[in-house]
């Protein structure tokens, strides 16, 4: 690509923009999925507390 | 297809999948980019703004692919009452927005440079921005609606309703007079596209796809956890929540 040609700061835009969208949505997914497992874990936990006391 | 109606069924299949679909994604959009970026030709006409058209393109192709996995998932809810379908649904609802996001975004900085003009209220631009607006309305009726039950059959309707939108999209250049170009790869009579163009844009294309699998099996898995989640909290809320229910596999 010949970042010199007229108009080539329209495709570098289009390339930056695409790779924010698509890391912006692969973070998101996989930080989500951390924050559900973490409170997955939080409330096993407790209810296993709760088993331990009342046996 | 019934085998998978159970979540922890396919929780297992994700963790099989994740795996290879995520290889070939990146793989895929590593050759794409390559070829759209250091190989395929500028356009005679158009010059390096052609470059745009590797990601506008297989974007507006998974705008509407999303859509109609959407429309067979709402099928899925009110048909078939498959447990799966409306958490397939939800998932996919903001990664189709995205795509078509990015589809407007690449489209008018095509259009700039080429038109003259960011944005004209076209058949083809107009209805891709209802498709927009419709998604981002998908979303919301999701998050306003509490029970899960009920807004899958919501949603399920409205999206039934939306996917009019569909084929008025793919058939607006035709049907009208519209300043965006015509079809020039899934016509009548084959491509029109240089095969050192048209190569780039599929792989680019098979990337997008492939992608949008990944993400959206993961936001699947999601999906599954929440309402796991959400469950519990609610049986904790009641008293104790069963060891039972707890001790189910996360992933």
């Amino acid at each position: 690509m010949n970042l010199a040609a007229p108009h080539s700061g329209f495709v570098i835009a289009a390339y930056a923009i695409a790779f924010v969208v698509i890391a912006a949505m692969v973070i998101g997914t996989l930080a989500d999925y951390r924050s559900l497992k973490k409170s997955l874990e939080r409330i096993a936990a407790r209810a296993r507390h709760i088993g331990d006391a009342r046996s | 297809m019934q085998n998978y109606a159970n979540p922890t069924h396919f929780l297992r299949l994700v963790r099989v999948l994740l795996p290879v679909t995520a290889g070939l994604t990146t793989g895929l959009l590593a050759v794409g980019l390559y070829l759209a970026l250091f190989v395929a030709p500028a356009d005679y006409q158009q010059g390096e703004t052609v470059r745009i058209m590797y990601l506008h393109v297989p974007s507006a192709w998974m705008a509407m692919f999303v859509y109609l996995v959407m429309t067979s998932a709402a099928i899925g809810t009110l048909v078939f009452r498959h447990p799966l379908a409306d958490v397939a649904q939800k998932a996919a609802a903001p990664l189709g927005a995205a795509f078509t996001f990015l589809c407007l975004t690449t489209g008018s900085l095509w259009g700039k440079p080429e038109w003259g003009t960011w944005w004209v209220w076209d058949a083809r631009l107009t209805s891709v921005l209802v498709l927009f607006l419709i998604y981002l309305g998908i979303i919301a009726l999701w998050q306003v609606i509490e029970d899960p039950g009920k807004a899958a059959r919501l949603v399920a309707i409205f999206t039934l309703v939306g996917a009019v939108n569909v084929p008025i999209i793919k058939f607006s250049v035709d049907w009208w007079h519209t300043l965006h170009q015509p079809a020039s790869v899934f016509r009548m009579g084959g491509p029109t596209i240089a095969a050192s163009m048209l190569w780039p844009l599929l792989i680019m294309a098979v990337g997008f796809t492939t992608l949008f699998l990944t993400l959206h099996m993961l936001a699947m898995r999601n999906e599954i956890l929440r309402r796991r989640l959400r469950r519990l909290s609610m049986l904790a809320a009641d008293g104790a929540a069963p060891l039972g229910v707890v001790a189910e596999p996360a992933e």
